[in-house]
């Protein structure tokens, strides 16, 4: 542990040994109109930065601006002084000038202020450097403007503009770029018109800038002094331009891109202050500066501002090849591509499950109705086949009566017509009609239910006693002519349920017809039908037995009787039992048969249903 | 005045045709069953029967086959609540005037009595 602290520390010790041999190289930084002044200000940063990476040594970094480049007549008189007090007792190792106007200001005054010190002019364009008085300590790291390549990015993008207003101010540097642009842009005057703003006020500028027609375009080149004299710092001179124009702004300078400007073919600072940097070490590392020849750096690929593209509605189809399309905002599909990917999944896998429910649901709902019609028309048939088999029974008991009455009427419309009537007799006879359409509607209404071809479920509370009794009317015919006695046994509690009362009347009528089709063989008089029924208040059921006095169940059928198209007899369709079990069992309650004294007896249990009193 | 023999079990029917035959001008013997019928036929001198086929004990048809085999030939109507044609065939196969079904008028009944005579 302790030999690892001494380790620590003799490292650290040996590592600031090595930094105290190695002087920090002074370097005066030269700006032009400010430290904050647009775009010289972004040169002199990114130089720094590349300077301090690049150097081995320390830097001692001095800055002054040469105010006086602001103001054309200005005296630099004191300002050379100042430099001169400033750095007599303090060795300069390298001198860069930013921008050209100290660059020329370094030129005039390097005799008297550092005659054999290296300088390095950069932050300059290359028509703005007297290379001819440059001297073996001086050397040019230049940018190269192409003006042409400005407007014809402009025309590119936008081919109907009629109209370029070019911003600039009217300082001695403008006013030589001015006339630079002129030169650049006259071969281009046949195709649009070039607006000069160089003779306004930047507030004059401001206010036409604001009112420019619709398809005009802006060419911000410079601005530093306006025509009244009034310094601007570029950078913000742009931003308020911006805020009031309508119409997109072009600058060829990197430095503006991003703070409004559409873009194109752009100078790039960073590749000229690597480079400027580059040179100033090597210098300062003692190469002559008069050997070291640059080229001017030009303009890099074009780039462009995508939400000033959005802006002015200019496709990226229309941008030359290798653009590149910066500061995009990222819709909701970029910015939350995973998230939104993963949303949308889900949303896909529920509406996905969803669907399927639904699907099933309906599957599942159409299925039911499907049995559920079926069943009622199996229920129906059923009840058809054993309305079939009571025809004639039924026949039967109607017409009965109903020969009764014919005959009974037509023997009093021939009583009618003696003389005298007698009306006693007559009178007799029409009590006796009367009698006997009571009878046959009674039958009528006791068969109405079993004939209904109904196929709606009918709900109902009732009482099971009175099925009972309604069954027993529309058997009695047919046991009678089976000479079948058929006897009830009906509790005196009644017997409420809930269900479609044809539904039961149904049950009991298979079971009344099996019992009396078991008994088919058996002698007469000794055939006996007989149904009950009972409450269960324990259980809170009803019971119905029919018991019948055939020869019984083989015990190995019992259960298997219940089971479709099990039947023992030849007409039979197999059917009456499984139905009447699943019309029991849709109401909650059970069937079963058994043996009993050798008869059979089926009976089947109901839920009490609890009747609201009212 | 003829004499009409009828067996019916059905109270009402058998009251509504004694009244019918009699208002028609008949005498009427009713019974209510083929038992009944055959305990007194010795006496009866009914020229024609008018019998339901469908009755609680001896049947209709069974009625007639007993005449016949007992050498009875009355003229027989049958008459029945339940139409079929295995009931129909039973009928005429055993031999009879007519073969009514209920209900029927009066018309029909006098036709087939009026061919017994």
């Amino acid at each position: 542990m302790a030999t690892r602290a001494f380790l620590s520390v003799l490292a650290l010790l040996l590592a600031m040994t090595g930094e105290a041999f190695s002087e920090p190289k002074r370097v005066l930084l030269l700006h032009s109109f400010g430290r904050d002044f647009a775009p010289w200000s972004e040169y002199a940063r990114t130089f720094r930065d590349e300077l301090n990476q690049q150097s081995p040594d320390p830097i001692d970094l001095y800055e002054a601006s040469l105010a006086t480049a602001r103001f054309p007549d200005e005296e630099e008189g004191p300002f050379v002084e100042y430099l001169r007090v400033l750095f007599a007792k303090r060795r300069l190792d390298l001198v860069v000038a930013i921008g050209s106007p100290a660059v020329g200001f370094i030129q005039r005054h390097r005799q008297e202020l550092f005659p054999s010190i290296p300088a390095v002019y950069t932050g300059v364009e290359r028509r703005r450097v007297s290379y001819a008085t440059l001297t073996a300590s001086d050397a040019v790291v230049a940018i190269n403007n192409d003006f042409a390549a400005v407007v014809e990015n402009i025309l590119h993008l936008l081919p109907e503009t009629p109209d370029i207003v070019v911003v600039i101010g009217n300082s001695p540097i403008e006013k030589f770029w001015t006339e630079q642009l002129r030169i650049a842009f006259r071969p281009f005057e046949k195709r649009v018109k070039f607006t000069w703003f160089n003779d306004l006020s930047f507030e004059e500028m401001l206010k036409r800038a604001a009112t420019l027609p619709r398809r005009s375009a802006i060419f911000f080149a410079l601005l530093s002094v306006d025509a009244a004299g009034v310094p601007h710092e570029a950078g913000k001179a742009l931003d308020r331009l911006c805020a009031v124009a309508d119409v997109p702004v072009f600058s060829e300078s990197s430095v503006f891109f991003g703070r409004g400007i559409v873009g194109g073919p752009l100078n790039s600072i960073t590749a000229l202050s690597r480079e400027a940097a580059s040179v100033s070490v090597r210098i300062m590392g003692g190469e002559s500066p008069g050997s070291i020849k640059t080229t001017p750096i030009g303009f890099s690929a074009p780039r462009y501002d995508w939400r000033e593209l959005q802006r002015w509605n200019i496709s990226e189809n229309q941008l030359p090849v290798g653009s590149e399309v910066v500061f995009r905002v990222p819709g909701m599909w970029e910015q939350y591509r995973s998230q939104v990917t993963v949303g949308l999944a889900v949303l896909l896998l529920q509406a996905v499950v969803i669907s399927w429910l639904l699907f099933e649901r309906s599957r599942r709902r159409k299925a039911e109705e499907e049995a559920g019609l079926r069943r009622r028309e199996v229920v129906r048939l059923n009840r058809v086949v054993t309305a079939n088999v009571l025809s004639s029974s039924i026949a039967h008991e109607l017409n009965q009566p109903l020969g009764a009455i014919l005959s009974n009427t037509e023997a009093a419309q021939i009583l009618l017509k003696s003389n005298p009537p007698d009306l006693t007799q007559i009178g007799d006879i029409l009590g006796d009609i009367v009698r006997d359409e009571q009878r046959a509607s009674e039958i009528i209404v006791g068969l109405r239910n079993l004939l209904n071809n109904r196929n709606e479920t009918d709900l109902q509370y009732f009482d099971l006693n009175d099925t009972v009794q309604e069954v027993v009317r529309i058997v009695a015919p047919e046991a009678a002519r089976r000479k079948i006695a058929l006897t009830t046994e009906c509790t005196p509690d009644a017997l409420p349920v809930r269900s479609d009362p044809i539904h039961l009347q149904q049950v009991m009528l298979n079971l009344a017809m099996n019992g009396m089709d078991a008994m088919e063989g058996c002698e007469a008089g000794t055939r006996n039908l007989k149904i009950r029924t009972q409450q269960n208040p324990e259980s809170g059921t009803v019971e119905v037995t029919v018991a019948d006095s055939g020869k019984g169940i083989p015990e190995e059928n019992l259960t298997s009787i219940f089971d479709a198209f099990f039947t023992t007899k030849p007409q039979g369709t197999g059917l009456g039992l499984p139905i009447a079990r699943t019309i029991i069992q849709t109401y909650g309650g059970t069937i079963w048969a058994e043996n009993r004294d050798r008869s059979a007896v089926f009976s089947f249990r109901l839920p009490l249903a609890k009747v609201v009193a009212g | 005045m003829r004499t009409i023999a009828v067996v019916e079990d059905d109270p009402s029917m058998l009251q509504g045709l004694s009244r019918l035959l009699s208002a028609l001008g008949f005498r009427v013997d009713g019974f209510a069953s083929a038992e009944s019928f055959l305990d007194s036929l010795a006496q009866c001198e009914a020229a024609c029967l008018v019998v339901d086929i469908h009755l609680g004990g001896i049947s209709g048809i069974d009625l007639k086959r007993k005449l016949v085999a007992s050498g009875n030939d009355f003229p027989v109507i049958f008459i029945t609540a339940v139409d079929s044609e295995a009931t129909r065939q039973a009928a005429v196969d055993a031999g009879c005037v007519a073969y009514l079904r209920k209900p029927f008028l009066s018309k029909l009944l006098v036709e087939a009595i009026s061919q017994v005579s």
